[in-house]
């Protein structure tokens, strides 16, 4: 009986020697538990630093495939067969660019800031002006990355609140994109202009001048001109912005985009952020970029003989004649003081800016508008504004049917924004927005394809101006409809 | 739930405690030598008293024992592994000599099952055991070489033929997806030491547990089988000092077919270059380029590998004080140039008998490693596809830098630095007391330690002018492991006829992990100094870290009831520090029933030919926890999310799950285990199925949520299967022998249900090549299947339900269309592909919908379907050993069956996306040209948008079924009498060949690929070739 005893004590006492139950209670090291997070006035700096982070993982990769590539500004080249069936309008489910992830992940990253913000504010850390102001950055980027879902996917499935937790449901199918452009992006941004505030001038975050400027845009493609008008009368109201005559100035709208004409730009640098994958698609170094322009279109053969400062501002004249294609766009790249041209960045090193908005555009955009609601003279001082800058002469009105109806006064708005904002993720989207997709696609896939002899298919189906969903998000969530046109 | 784990504890200690203690009586001493059929002395034969469980000696160094028996009815067993064992009965006798034969129907062997060890007559589960004998028929590099093919439901593949290749391992198939697929590694007793750091010359034992019931007292971690590894003891008596050095040398054991300049001219002509259909290249008599150099890369990269690998241990001991010490150096020179890799290593075992209570053991384990490991995706991906002519040197005799985007192999691999130095070291102590006979205390710990650092280097001219600049990267990782466990042991033989065992402990282990990485590019002081401070861009450095602690309850009871019927129990409670509170804690346990129905009456008729035969059941559930800790909850992750210069903070791309627990795995086993004709033939064979519940892993989630993947603990998986072993002697005789062991595994696994029924597909480089989807296997290769290449435009012509059309070209415009043998009349129909039609010299492929069974219009993603499966249906071993007096010959085959891969250098210069790749030689003779050509590869165009090259297709996806001459040794043993001349004990002189042959359809290197990762296997991408090896050593013992 003793010796049960003793042997039993020996066990307890070893049992609570080795037994701690605190050591089982492991936090992170390197990373924060939610609950530990939302508390500090830096928290909320954080937060919202990595809404633009996220902006910068949406965009890296897909910026020129969703804005330019599958327009006439550019063709395939490189290695690979992606930009082959980008350009001709072969996309699939599995397309890179058609992962719709990001933005959702963006979204996401609105959602939490939208939610979790006022908490610090409730506990003191910041003021009410500073809670408005990151909340009208937090709407704003939400609006963003809804306005691109629309156009790209049309109808998008809808979370305006963070998803937490694996209790509430995953599977939303997808919401009507024109109620999501009444019920979300106008109204979100119309509370982050209230919001917002207005001493914050900084192109590098989101500012009043974004705000409106994507508002304006906004309207646009709801064809609400008169709402064009006046957003855009707002931004050349406040006297602002200018547009850049320097020529050194012009290059930094690209290079810095922090002059008087950048609006809101996306900052970029590859050690801290990691490449711009840009650098991939457009001027790779060593003759691979993904995308040339294309030189077989007309509005190329126009340009090439005018002389016009935007074809050296976009690519070396000095290598590329009239003969071959021009295969680096240096366009967002820095100047080398000694040579005096633009180096291009190896593909790691890429830091272009993305000009999300610009006072040309703005300015481009109040033209289309103007001409739409009969006002023509308004639109051509505004195209003549944008050509001065880069002596590109008076408008050929021969070339355009000497202007005689409004859709020749659009033709010329809407070539000169493919000029100006080249490259800028501008082109596919006024293709889409005036309904020429067919028009100015068709004809140009078939000599595509008759090049590459094969059957010329041309766009084939107006359906496929909408990308398809991509397989990742149709299997991840069996209540996803495809898009008309793909498979399921 | 604590309470549930001290209910069942105290059970287990009232069992303890109610049987008394027994009795000590009057000794004598026996002593004398114990020889083999050659008349030389064994040592570390085992000598006990029949009947009591304790081995009372050991012969020396020499094969003398001494040992006190208590009467002289005493009956004395020796036994060592490889001898049959003997008995013999003392009688009046003080000095009793014995000669050992040999065998292998050794159920007195000694086989360790975790905290303790069991008489292999008594196992019920199904454990395998691998000798320090059987090693050394082997000149094995690490541990899993010395084990590949020894053990029935162990599949071991090395990843490649690279000096210090890594090996992965699987014990009955893959029962998890991502909570880690290897097994418990427990060695002397402890988790925690390095595999690595094991000289396979140190192993005494190691034993594999494969079930359920074996595994279960490690519970929690034990669910992939766990391998305990017994590292070799010193034996009382004089210094024994063995050295042994063995140097071999290889040869690449097969080249691929490679395009010469003729062939790569050829395919300059098919894919239409415009410069050589116009002669203006072929005919250029002063390009000395295209007319002078053929470089053969294999033959430029690869020289004669040299490994030497030498040995020195010392053992031996005074009474109560046995000490083992040993030091091994092995120096590996592979066959590409370059490359290398060294290790030392070094132990140092003491156990030590304070008084008859205490025992005290250490064990020291330290090692340390380089290497030069090269990329394998550089060098020999790229060598073969380079165009032969571009030259190596410049005129200077500088390297070349890369030519049109093609990198120099040559320069890669002599120049790019990938060096790895890797310090391991662990130190384990022990003591034991024992409270009384039958019951003993031991406390144990053990601490690990792993260092590592990583170097690499690209020096500027490995890249193409102006594109890339040179790069360095410098990372340290450390991990440090402790364990603390206490237990006791209880074994009695009662009178009655039971004899009861039992384990009752606790144990605890952290395990912590730093590592930290910089690195940049630009580097000053014209690349002389390589480290980060040379560099002017300096990448941002993303240093991680981690601690996971564990705490453990366990206990065991067993009964052997005359040695007829056994029963052994075993229950754990484990609590991890990677679960939240509240879901914690899992409980595991196993019951398993052995029936010796060789000694029951009924049987008698059977004697004659049935030495023994045992029945065993048992059924168990295990656990795994091997998933990254924390994930219970959301996370925000910091220093990812940087934007001008300032650093956000954003949530994970991982959502948490505070539901999270263990990953369960219940099995089932039925073994029977036969000794048959007097030991010449041993059969052991065993069913079992296992199912693991409640997976653990990352579940892709729907995209709106923001998140790409939720941590689950939900699915299921199922792995089935057969092993059996037949070992024996064809023939045996005073002078010769013949012994021959075969083994084989059958597994097969199923998928039987994913969290929200959700697809997995997995990918490598971003691109799909893997399937795992309910119903499914793990291991599937998902893709297109081609069915040919369209031999004209006419030939893409298909019905209204897209049926294939038969096309019969007879003449120009006269083109007529057969479906199902009967005329079609109607307008075919085109195939297209990302919107284009496909025409002659495109592929064919299967355009079936498998989801819906219906054929369609579009080659898309949707018509891929399952090529293949990655993992092997069976692997087996074939070991054959003649001894012949002084001579011993031996080889083994090992076979693995059933498995395909998929062949992703061959794929990849296919891919003809630019004109600086090369394909292979096939491709180039076998694609399509003109109009009419009936081919297995399509046109050569590069680029073309129509999907030629898509991924994955199916004409990479080829069986990898294999049979290897795995090796073969010759051993001379120098008679005793030259040996007592030159003052030492005996000698043995070797010659071995590795790798002599190996029989496969596979057109890569080779077909053995690691299967390290449970959702990608079987993708070979080009690596490491191996190689052809012959060698020889010495063996001296002192």
């Amino acid at each position: 009986m003793k010796k049960i005893l003793f042997y039993s004590t020996v066990i307890i006492s070893v049992f609570s020697l080795t037994s701690c139950n605190k050591q089982l209670d492991q936090q992170p090291i390197v990373t924060i538990i939610d609950t530990a997070f939302w508390k500090t006035k830096d928290d909320a700096k954080a937060a919202n630093i990595a809404l633009y982070a996220g902006l910068q993982n949406v965009f890296s990769n897909t910026f020129t495939e969703w804005g330019d590539a599958r327009s006439d500004n550019l063709s395939y080249g490189g290695t690979g067969e992606n930009q082959v069936n980008v350009s001709l309008n072969g996309l699939d489910a599995v397309t890179a660019a058609a992962d719709w992830g990001g933005i959702f992940n963006e979204i996401q990253r609105a959602n939490l800031n939208i939610k979790y913000l006022p908490n610090i504010y409730n506990r003191s850390q910041i003021s009410i002006k500073e809670l408005n102001h990151y909340l009208a950055q937090a709407y704003t980027a939400r609006a963003f990355m809804y306005f691109w879902g629309i156009r790209l996917w049309g109808d998008m499935p809808v979370r305006t609140t963070p998803y937490e937790s694996l209790d509430s449901n995953q599977y939303i199918g997808r919401s009507n994109k024109d109620s999501i452009l009444t019920n979300i992006i106008i109204p979100d941004l119309k509370l982050a202009l209230n919001m917002v505030d207005a001493s914050q001038k900084s192109t590098l975050y989101i500012n009043e001048g974004a705000i409106l400027s994507l508002l304006a845009e906004v309207y646009m493609w709801t064809k609400d001109y008169a709402n064009v008008i006046a957003t855009t009368n707002r931004l050349v109201n406040s006297k602002k912005y200018s547009i850049v005559q320097d020529p050194t100035l012009y290059k930094d709208v690209f290079v810095s985009g922090t002059t008087n004409e950048n609006i809101w730009s996306l900052d970029w640098h590859f050690n801290t952020d990691g490449r711009n994958g840009l650098g991939t698609k457009l001027g790779s170094n060593g003759n691979t970029s993904n995308y040339y322009i294309d030189t077989s279109t007309t509005w190329y053969h126009k340009w090439i003989v005018s002389p016009d400062k935007r074809r050296s501002l976009n690519y070396d004249i000095s290598i590329y004649s009239t003969t071959s294609q021009p295969k680096q766009i240096w366009k967002f790249y820095p100047i080398d003081i000694n040579t005096g041209k633009p180096i291009i960045p190896t593909r790691v090193q890429c830091e272009a800016k993305l000009p999300f908005y610009r006072y040309a555009d703005v300015l481009l955009m109040q033209a289309e508008a103007a001409n739409a609601m009969g006002d023509t003279a308004t639109a051509l001082s505004n195209v003549r504004i944008i050509r001065d800058r880069s002596s590109a002469g008076p408008i050929n009105v021969g070339a355009y049917n000497n202007l005689a109806t409004q859709n020749d006064v659009l033709n010329v708005i809407l070539d000169e924004r493919q000029i100006e904002l080249y490259c800028e993720g501008k082109r596919w989207f006024d293709l889409v927005r005036n309904g020429l997709v067919d028009d100015i696609m068709d004809p140009l896939v078939k000599s595509r394809q008759s090049t590459l002899s094969l059957s010329p298919t041309g766009f084939s189906d107006p359906a496929k101006i909408l990308w398809p969903v991509s397989r990742a998000a149709l299997i991840a969530n069996p209540n996803l409809v495809q898009n008309p046109h793909y498979s399921r | 739930m604590k309470k549930t784990v001290f209910v069942v504890l105290s059970l287990f200690i009232v069992l303890f405690f109610t049987s008394s203690l027994s009795v000590y009586a009057q000794q004598v001493k026996v002593s004398g030598f114990v020889r083999d059929t050659a008349g030389l002395g064994v040592p570390g034969v085992s000598v006990a008293i029949k009947g009591q469980g304790n081995i009372g000696a050991i012969t020396d160094a020499k094969g003398h024992y001494s040992i006190n028996v208590p009467n002289a009815k005493t009956v004395l067993v020796f036994t060592s592994v490889g001898f049959m064992n003997t008995e013999v009965k003392v009688g009046n006798h003080t000095n009793i000599d014995v000669n050992l034969t040999p065998g292998t129907s050794n159920l007195d062997d000694v086989v360790v099952i975790g905290y303790g060890s069991q008489k292999k007559r008594d196992v019920t589960g199904a454990i395998s055991s691998v000798n320090s004998k059987q090693i050394a028929e082997r000149q094995a590099v690490d541990v899993f070489d010395a084990l590949q093919g020894q053990s029935p439901g162990v599949q071991i593949a090395q990843e490649s033929g690279r000096p210090g290749a890594e090996s992965s391992i699987r014990i009955r198939g893959t029962a998890t997806i991502e909570a880690g697929a290897n097994p418990l590694y427990i060695i002397d007793g402890a988790q925690g030491t390095s595999m690595d750091g094991i000289n396979p010359n140190d192993i005494e034992s190691i034993e594999i547990l494969r079930d359920a019931a074996s595994a279960a007292i490690y519970g929690a971690r034990s669910a992939n089988g766990v391998i305990i590894i017994t590292t070799k003891r010193g034996k009382d008596g004089k210094a024994r000092i063995d050295f042994r050095q063995t140097t071999s040398f290889g040869r690449l054991s097969h080249k691929l077919p490679q395009a010469n300049a003729a062939d790569r001219r050829l395919y300059d002509l098919k894919r239409g270059s415009f410069a050589v259909k116009n002669n203006t290249v072929n005919n250029d008599s002063l390009n000395p380029g295209v007319n002078y150099i053929d470089n053969d890369y294999q033959d430029l990269l690869t020289r004669t590998s040299i490994r030497s690998q030498s040995d020195l241990s010392i053992s031996g001991g005074t009474p109560g004080l046995t000490y083992f010490g040993s030091f091994g150096y092995l120096q590996d020179k592979g066959i590409v140039l370059n490359s290398w890799s060294n290790i030392a290593r070094g132990r140092f075992n003491v156990d030590y008998k304070a008084n008859s209570k205490l025992t005290f053991a250490t064990r020291v384990q330290l090692s340390y490693k380089t290497e030069n490991k090269i990329s394998d995706g550089n060098v020999l991906a790229q060598a073969i596809p380079r165009i032969p002519w571009l030259p190596i040197y410049l005129a200077d005799g500088s390297f070349s830098p890369p030519i049109s985007g093609s990198y120099n192999p040559i320069a890669d691999v002599m120049l790019r630095k990938n060096k790895f130095d890797i310090y391991n070291g662990s130190i384990y102590n022990s003591l034991t007391y024992a409270l009384s006979k039958s019951l003993k205390f031991t406390v144990d710990a053990n601490i690990a330690t792993n260092i590592s650092s990583n170097l690499t280097f690209s020096p500027y001219i490995l890249n193409p002018v102006g594109t890339q600049n040179d790069a360095i990267g410098d990372s340290l990782n450390l991990a440090t492991f402790w364990q603390v466990q206490g237990f006791f042991n209880y074994s009695k033989i009662l009178k009655d006829g039971h004899t009861i065992s039992g384990v009752l402990g606790v144990s605890a282990d952290n395990s912590f992990t730093k590592n930290s990485f910089s690195g940049g590019t630009n580097l000053v002081a014209n690349e002389s100094v390589l480290s980060v401070n040379a560099a002017t861009i300096r990448s941002l450095s993303t240093p991680n870290s981690q601690r996971i602690f564990s705490e453990s309850y366990y206990a065991r009871l067993g009964d052997s009831y005359l040695g007829k019927y056994m029963i052994n129990t075993t229950f754990r409670a484990d609590g991890s520090s990677r679960f939240a509170p509240g879901n914690r804690w899992g409980y595991f346990g196993a019951a398993s029933l052995g029936w010796r129905f060789s000694d029951e009456n009924f049987m008698n008729w059977s004697r004659k030919y049935l030495d023994d035969g045992k029945l065993r059941l048992s059924y168990g559930l295990t656990g795994n926890d091997q998933v990254a800790p924390y994930q219970y909850s959301n996370q925000y992750t910091v220093g990812n999310d940087f934007y001008n210069y300032n650093s956000g903070i954003t949530a994970s791309n991982i959502l948490g799950n505070p539901k999270l627990s263990w990953e369960e795995t219940k099995q089932i086993n039925a073994g029977m285990d036969l000794a048959l004709l007097k030991g010449r033939l041993n059969v052991t064979l065993d069913l079992y199925s296992k199912t693991t519940d409640k997976l653990l892993y990352r579940a892709p989630l729907d995209k709106s949520t923001g998140y790409d993947f939720a941590a689950v603990n939900i699915g299921s998986i199922r792995n089935q299967g057969v092993e059996f072993l037949i070992s024996g002697f064809p023939y045996k005789s005073k002078e010769f022998t013949w012994n021959i062991s075969f083994n084989m595994s059958f597994n097969s696994n199923k998928v039987l249900e994913l969290y929200k029924h959700t697809t997995l597909l997995p990918t490598t480089n971003n691109n799909n090549v893997w399937q795992v989807a309910e119903g499914g296997q793990l291991g599937n290769l998902y893709g297109y299947k081609a069915l040919g290449v369209y031999q004209y435009d006419a030939s893409n012509a298909y019905s209204s339900d897209w049926e294939r059309l038969t096309v019969n070209i007879n003449g120009p415009g006269d083109t007529s269309y057969l479906l199902n043998g009967k005329p079609y009349t109607g307008i075919p129909n085109k195939i297209s592909t990302n919107g284009l039609k496909l025409g002659g010299g495109d592929m064919i492929w299967q355009n079936i919908n498998p989801t819906t069974g219906k054929r369609d219009s579009t080659i898309d993603d949707r018509n891929r379907v399952v090529l293949g499966n990655a993992i092997p249906k069976w692997t087996g071993d074939i070991t054959n050993t003649f001894t012949y007096k002084q001579f011993s010959l031996s080889f083994n085959l090992y076979i693995s069956w059933g498995n395909k891969l998929y062949n992703a250098q061959f794929y990849n210069m296919n891919l003809i996306s630019t004109v600086n790749n090369t394909p292979t030689v096939d491709f180039i003779h076998q694609s399509w040209w003109h109009p009419g050509d009936n081919t297995i590869y399509p046109k050569a165009k590069i680029n073309s948008g129509l999907g030629n090259t898509t991924y994955i297709s199916s004409l990479y996806v080829e069986d990898a079924s294999f049979i290897r001459f795995r090796n073969l040794k010759f051993t001379y043993q120098v008679p005793k009498l030259v040996c007592s001349k030159l003052k030492i004990n005996s000698v043995s002189v070797f010659a071995f060949a590795n790798n002599l042959a190996i029989w496969t359809k596979y057109k890569g290197y080779d077909p053995e690929i690691s299967m390290s990762s449970v959702l990608t296997p079987g993708y070979d991408g080009g690596r490491y070739p191996r190689k052809k090896e012959l060698g020889f050593g010495i063996n001296v013992n002192f």
